[in-house]
């Protein structure tokens, strides 16, 4: 991404003055749009709203730090998908490394929130369970796949992989699903 | 549950539909940006956990509240306070940033108790808001989870000179029922609104040792001393009735705060009333609180005859009407390395995983900041918020959804006065402006 024309450039980039103002409006704009569909995303993936939550509002503050190097703003959307998808990623790896130190972070690396629990279903919170003990790559494959609908094509350019990976890391993840879902007794 | 017949597929996508329908459309925060977008991406840990937020029922909804619009002349705009304590350093900011903005505090300065909005990070005063007559004196205070409703108890003022208690609480007047507020307010503009209650019961302030409003703003829980479930009325003149079948004794009553509809938790049984409580021995103490779906109550449980001090969590959606249903999530008196009972509030995390509080692990050791898994009911050590070897912890008040940052008022600020902070990551930021001096307060 080059520096937006007519944006003076200071740091990295950044617009000063009205130029800063209309991005953080353009940002904000942009988060009104979007920000139930992310959190519901990231929910999707983290089992916390609150996780969520902070999840996309650091992927609009990403954004928004990086507004004027943004050659095409149409961009925008993708960028903060992508940014909220790595930030889930990031917080499914701490809850892990905290579990391994032993610390007070949360209990496991799917522990989800007494809200969710109590608004989700025995089922869906096992299903979800299960999703969420799947590597990365598996995981965001199924969650394009199955919760946003998204073709092949899509979700690979999501993924950066290329569409052939996409078919096979979905195949592998329903039956790595399947085979945790039965292990669970269903 | 479930057709067995469904494929993972199929599952798969109604699990994640469901999970994702959770989320409401409308429902997320307010976007926070960088004041200084060139500086980077936060840190690690600094972003704003306020996981209660998330259950705020539609504004619509809670309008339908049958109840009389005070008129604004209870309302005083004030000036904003100075800021104290001049800039904050980097952690100071984030710590600022990781708490609600907002907060209302009952003055105990100057009584009668007006309510006071604040904004948390500046001290800054939004609004003043007095009780309307014939009220003299707010005398509870608790707040929903957008930071922006509130639940005001008043009490009425009666001014005498003489009596068996202290100057303020002789002059309150209990022989008259409380009244109950909804105190809205708009910060950008400074406009706040108090609306009647009307559906409330009118209970003596006597009767009343705490209240809690839901997340979501539309119940609300009362402590109450003496409670009847079945078909007979509380007794008014004390504990000397017995348990009886239905339950009467200390107990819950949560109400809608739309219809005025109520549901009742008693302790009944042989342990005498007069040494069993639901509440804390603290004026103004908050002993209730509510998980972020507004589903689990927690309480604190104390018999003095037993000397067991408890934190107990009442599933309000369960069908039974005891109190002893609900689970003893932590005791204090025999439980592990705890020997002491909880300072002031015991808090259950709005994740619902820990219960927060000040005690000491050893009998007569020193008082610090406690988490207990609720899970467990063992102390998590060290807690997620840190402890502060500096400062003397005295009380908690706000605990963010995971523990990890609290607020906390400590009796041994620099000039030996109450001071409300935030703790963070052992870190302990004090709130800019005076110390609250209030007796109730809530985030």
């Amino acid at each position: 991404m080059g520096a937006r024309a007519g944006w003076p450039d200071s740091g990295a980039g950044w617009p000063d003055g009205a130029a800063r103002e209309d991005a953080a409006q353009a940002v904000t704009a942009l988060y009104e749009a979007h920000a139930v569909g992310l959190i519901r995303l990231a929910v999707v993936m983290l089992g916390d709203r609150a996780a969520a939550e902070d999840v996309v509002q650091e992927a609009f503050c990403g954004l928004y730090r990086r507004w004027g190097q943004l050659d095409e703003p149409g961009k925008a959307q993708s960028y903060v998908r992508a940014a909220t998808l790595n930030g889930c990623r990031s917080e499914l790896r701490q809850r892990i490394r905290a579990q391994r130190r032993g610390g007070p972070a949360p209990d496991a690396a799917d522990a989800v929130s007494a809200e969710q629990a109590a608004l989700l279903g025995e089922e869906h919170q096992l299903v979800l369970t299960a999703l969420r003990r799947l590597p990365d790559r598996q995981r965001e494959a199924l969650v394009l796949r199955f919760y946003l609908d998204q073709s092949e094509p899509e979700i690979a350019a999501a993924m950066g992989i290329s569409r052939g990976t996409v078919k096979s890391t979905t195949s592998r993840a329903l039956a790595a699903l399947g085979r945790l879902l039965q292990e669970a007794g269903r | 549950m479930m057709s067995p017949v469904m494929s993972t597929e199929e599952r798969l996508r109604a699990a994640t539909r469901a999970a994702g329908a959770t989320v409401l459309p409308g429902s997320a925060p307010p976007l926070r940006l960088p004041a200084d977008p060139a500086a980077g991406p936060r840190p690690e840990g600094a972003l704003r956990r306020r996981r209660w937020l998330r259950t705020l029922t539609p504004l619509a909804a809670a309008a339908a509240v049958a109840a009389v619009v005070i008129a604004s002349l209870t309302l005083t705009r004030s000036v904003p306070a100075r800021p104290g304590g001049g800039a904050a350093s980097p952690a100071g900011s984030a710590a600022l940033s990781s708490v609600p903005p907002y907060y209302v505090a009952l003055t105990s300065a100057a009584m009668p108790a007006q309510a006071v909005i604040r904004a948390t990070a500046t001290g800054a005063i939004v609004a003043t808001v007095r009780p309307p007559k014939p009220y003299g004196t707010f005398i509870f205070v608790s707040g929903a989870a957008d930071d922006r409703t509130f639940v005001l108890a008043a009490q009425r003022w009666w001014p005498i000179t003489s009596g068996s208690g202290g100057p303020d609480a002789q002059q309150r007047d209990n022989t008259t029922p409380i009244g109950y507020f909804r105190l809205r307010f708009d910060p950008t503009v400074g406009a706040a609104r108090l609306t009647r209650l009307e559906r409330l019961p009118g209970l003596d302030s006597t009767e009343v040792t705490g209240i809690g409003l839901s997340p979501d703003g539309t119940r609300l829980a009362l402590a109450l001393r003496f409670l009847t479930v079945g078909r007979t009325r509380p007794g008014r003149n004390g504990p000397g009735s017995p348990g009886e079948p239905g339950g009467h004794g200390p107990g819950i009553q949560v109400y809608t705060l739309a219809t005025g509809a109520s549901r009742g938790w008693v302790w009944p049984g042989p342990t005498p009333s007069s040494d069993t409580w639901v509440g804390n021995d603290k004026p103004g103490g908050q002993p209730l609180s509510w998980t972020a779906d507004g589903r689990i109550l927690a309480f604190q449980f104390w018999t003095e005859s037993g000397g067991v001090t408890q934190v107990r969590l009442l599933d309000t959606t369960a069908p039974d009407d005891s109190l002893r249903a609900a689970r003893a999530a932590v005791s204090f008196v025999g439980h592990g390395q705890v020997k002491t009972g909880p300072i002031g509030n015991s808090i259950i995390t709005p994740d619902g995983t820990k219960i927060v509080t000040v005690a000491s692990r050893t009998r007569g050791g020193r008082s610090e900041v406690m988490e207990f898994s609720v899970r467990t009911g063992q102390p998590v050590i060290p807690p997620p918020a840190g402890n502060t070897a500096s400062l003397g912890p005295w009380n908690v008040l706000w605990a963010d959804s995971s523990g990890r940052t609290l607020i906390v008022e400590t009796q041994s600020g620099p000039s030996g006065a109450p001071l409300t902070g935030i703790l963070r990551g052992g870190r302990f930021t004090p709130l800019p402006g005076a110390a609250l001096q209030t007796s109730n307060v809530a985030w």
